[in-house]
């Protein structure tokens, strides 16, 4: 009897296993369709979520207790060229104002294109407090004609906000929204534009130069970025009796520093702001600088392609995190509490408040864990009842379980981190040895991740390391990797593998090694010179020749001298670049490589895939090769990226799984 | 007197004229890699993919060392224009370029567009280099200069495609029975074809 429970038990484990297998398909772990944010009206009786669905986007209003839902426009609904929205403000409970970001074609062969914004404010359509589905052609929209962008929304004063127009002299207005014109309205003789709102009377602040972005502190302009009238870039901050003081300017000398700060918030400290840095290649770092004293240090980096700006609380003193361009979309990224030192110590679990408004009553949280995708919820305090609101990843919620094991391994003196993501279960899993790329100024992070969860998904152990060189520690951390992008970092790797494999649950005996970029130049570096680990490799997008690489025809003057300091020159260090080459060593391999990359890839040149498929004709080796023609480094392209991903589960799957 | 001055003045312009004549870049010619008559080089000819769009686009160059190898070679003065490669109507493909051994750097792209004249300084930059060996098919790589342009710069690239355009080349090189071994061209050094050989 008791073994026929036990096979009961078994086989409704194994069904209830197959149907969740059954259930996730790889677009779910790259959707066309998701929750990007939420953004609670003052009273926090509305809510306004912002969603993307392949390249559109789309604003819908719920009340707070979601009975209510209306679709209220999307990214076509006002422009027919291509537009983003970029942010959303509630000035008050019935007006939401909506930041378009339009692209207009340039002329024919001249790539003029020219991004312009268009401020939007909509009523919210309502009859007795109630939601009403409206069609976008009938919504009541007023727009702010005048160049320019809102730069508070004034929350706690219904129908006003301020608004920033640029100039020789840059001021600050307060604009009532009842005063604009309609949108897309002509306007004639009795019109004035923007209802005549911009003169001395609703002037708020006035800079000299163009003001590039105002700070504030709660309603109050706090400081102000200009160019001057001289060409030069100067921060100020806002004196008691509204006048401007110069903090900090930028000179032509500044050029060649090492680091190049913008400011993009500004913090409850004394001339304290968060920064980004303008020489790092594409912007992923945030950093808190102090002008006055001029000490800075690294809060926060991001594995997105790019920040683009700060999310900051109605009082806009308070951070929550950074806007950020990811695969193609506009995305939010949240900020831990305690910042990145507590990195090792912390729970897998970030949860946080990011809109509490009106009575406090109702909270709009954010959470994600090692294997929860990150997903809004509505958290009602009175009820204590949280409910889901949305996630970036709507298919996968509840759905993806596995263990984490986070750990370090002591390599030449250094504690490297490791993360090593696993089915539940008490099989052995073979393990996947997944490296970032960069190799510097990136790092894996311990929350959800999609492409690790879907080999998870696939059995599969998955192992990422932050070698040497990873940013996201310390500044001494990321300089340890310079000069060992060949020796020191692959040590790290090899070390962290090493401990992996003495894990009960991860089969040592299968084991392959995958990567994008450095990624993949240590795939395709670590299978050759260690067959005995590694079964396989997958490179996507790798380096194969380091001179080539330090050669490549896109480099820019400032990478180059970069690269130089960071990895070796090409004129000097050649015999020892191509010592570190895989594609100098292929003689020596003797397990299955795939290799796989975007033919406009301008970060690492297609020509090196070219090479290693070259080289290893020539030594009749076996290997895959794929050749992505549309896609660049990053493989923006969704269908692209999930093709790589599909690619990479067959090869493992025909490798090491079974 | 006045016969005089005639005679002095005509003799001035003639200076200078033939000065002008002796110090004008010369221009190089192009030629098809299918049509074009191997037996009969008489300088280091070079390979060079060309895809260049746009009204008439051109390039300059400068000889910079008599030794093709010299990569380290820094400029340290301004450059006198050696030679002029005219791309106007240049259908995109393979083409033979004669030029003397030594190693050369792209001073200039020029790629108008109907009146306004765009232009990429590429001085100064290793990766805008070619290096020409005597009794080798040297290849040069792909210059790519777009059609398409922002309103104040062009974007133009000298691209190493190697890998790529080897199985071309050795089809048109062997159809043409030229038996000189190729090296890669490019001004840093490369050793990818060495080893694969």
């Amino acid at each position: 009897m008791k073994n026929i429970k036990i096979a009961i038990f078994l086989g409704f484990m194994f069904v209830t296993q197959w149907l969740n297998a059954e259930a996730l398909s790889i677009e779910n772990f790259f959707p066309e369709k998701g929750l990007a944010t939420v953004e609670m009206s003052p009273s926090g009786k509305w809510l306004a979520l912002l969603s993307f669905s392949g390249e559109e986007q789309e604003i819908a209003i719920k009340s707070i207790d979601l009975k209510e839902s209306i679709k209220l426009l999307d990214t076509k609904t006002f422009d027919t060229q291509d537009s983003t929205i970029s942010d959303l403000f509630w000035l008050d409970d019935d007006h939401l104002a909506v930041q378009y970001t339009l692209i207009r074609e340039g002329t024919y062969r001249l790539n003029d294109t020219k991004v312009k914004f268009e401020l939007l404010i909509v009523k919210i359509p309502k009859n007795n407090a109630k939601l009403i589905a409206t069609d976008s052609k009938n919504l009541e929209v007023k727009s702010v004609r005048s160049s320019g962008r809102l730069v508070n929304p004034l929350v706690e004063e219904p129908g006003v906000f301020l608004f920033s127009k640029p100039g020789a002299s840059s001021k600050i207005y307060r604009l009532e929204i009842d005063k604009l014109n309609n949108y897309g309205e002509p306007l004639n003789k009795l019109t004035r534009i923007d209802g005549g709102q911009f003169v001395p009377a609703n002037e708020v602040i006035s800079a000299s130069g163009f003001a590039i972005r105002w700070f504030f502190k709660k309603s109050e302009p706090a400081a102000v970025l200009t160019v001057t009238t001289d060409s030069k870039l100067a921060i100020s901050t806002v004196k008691e009796n509204n006048e401007l003081s110069i903090v900090h300017a930028w000179s032509e000398k500044n050029a060649t520093d090492d680091k190049l700060f913008l400011p993009i918030a500004i913090t409850k400290n004394k001339n304290e702001f968060f920064c980004l840095d303008l020489n790092e290649d594409i912007e992923k770092s945030v950093y808190l600088v102090n002008f006055e004293t001029q000490e800075h240090k690294l809060f926060y980096q991001t594995d997105s392609y790019q920040i683009l700006d700060f999310v900051t609380g109605p009082d806009q003193d308070e951070y929550y995190g950074v806007k950020v361009l990811r695969n193609g979309i506009i995305d939010f990224e949240y900020f831990d509490d305690d910042s990145l030192n507590t990195r090792n110590t912390e729970s897998s679990e970030l949860n946080l408040v990011i809109n509490v408004k009106g009575d406090g009553r109702h909270e709009v949280g954010y959470r994600v864990t090692h294997e929860e995708p990150p997903h809004y919820f509505i958290y009602d305090k009175t009820t204590k009842k949280q409910t889901f609101l949305g996630s970036r990843f709507p298919d996968l919620v509840g759905k993806t379980k596995n263990t984490l094991v986070e750990g370090t391994v002591s390599v030449d003196g250094l504690e490297i981190p490791y993360f090593l993501n696993m089915p539940r279960g008490k099989n052995r899993y073979p393990l996947v040895v997944y490296p970032h790329g960069g190799p510097f100024g990136v790092h894996d992070d311990r929350y959800f991740n999609s492409h690790v969860q879907y080999l998870v998904a696939e059995g599969y152990a998955v192992l990422r390391v932050n070698y040497r060189g990873s940013s996201g520690y310390s500044q001494e951390f990321e300089k340890a990797g310079i000069g060992h992008w060949g020796d020191g970092i692959l040590r790290d790797i090899i070390e962290a593998t090493r401990v992996a494999m003495q894990n009960p649950q991860v089969d040592a005996e299968k084991s392959c090694i995958i990567g994008f970029s450095y990624g993949g130049y240590a795939a395709s570096k670590l299978v050759i010179d260690y067959p005995d680990l590694f079964n396989c490799a997958v490179s996507v997008s790798g380096v194969s020749d380091l001179n080539l690489h330090l050669n490549a025809h896109f480099l820019r003057r400032g990478t180059v001298d970069w690269y130089r300091e960071q990895v070796g020159d090409s004129l000097k260090d050649y015999d020892s670049l191509k010592a570190i080459s895989p594609l100098y060593s292929l003689e020596h391999l003797t397990k299955p490589i795939y290799l796989m990359h975007g033919a406009e890839d301008d970060t690492v040149d297609v020509e090196q895939t070219y090479r290693m498929k070259a080289m290893l004709e020539h030594l009749q080796k076996p290997y895959e090769i794929k050749i992505y023609p549309k896609a660049n480094h990053h493989f923006v392209d969704k269908d692209d990226l999930i093709d790589v991903m599909r690619e990479m589960s067959r090869f493992l799957s025909e490798n090491i799984s079974g | 007197m006045i016969r005089t001055s005639v005679s002095l003045t005509s003799l001035l312009i003639f200076l200078l004229l033939s000065l002008k004549a002796f110090s004008a870049d010369k221009p190089l010619l192009l030629t098809p890699l299918d049509k074009y008559e191997f037996a009969n080089t008489k300088e280091a000819f070079a390979i060079l993919e060309i895809s260049a769009g746009g009204t008439a686009p051109s390039i300059e160059l400068s000889k910079l060392d008599k030794n093709p190898e010299n990569y380290e070679f820094t400029i340290n003065r301004r450059q006198r224009v050696n030679y002029t490669l005219d791309l106007k109507d240049v259908e995109d493909g393979y083409y033979v370029i004669e030029l003397p051994e030594g190693l050369y750097q792209i001073m200039k792209v020029n790629a108008p567009l109907f009146n306004l004249p765009f232009r990429y300084d590429t001085s100064g930059r290793i990766i805008w280099r070619w290096s020409i060996k005597q009794n080798y098919i040297n290849y040069l790589g792909k210059l790519n200069i777009h059609q398409d342009r922002s309103e104040d710069s062009i974007a133009a690239e000298l691209m190493n495609r190697f890998s790529q355009s080897l199985p071309e080349l050795t089809t048109a090189l062997s159809k043409a029975s030229v038996t000189d071994p190729i090296r890669i061209g490019l001004g840093y050094r490369d050793d990818f074809y060495k080893e694969l050989q």
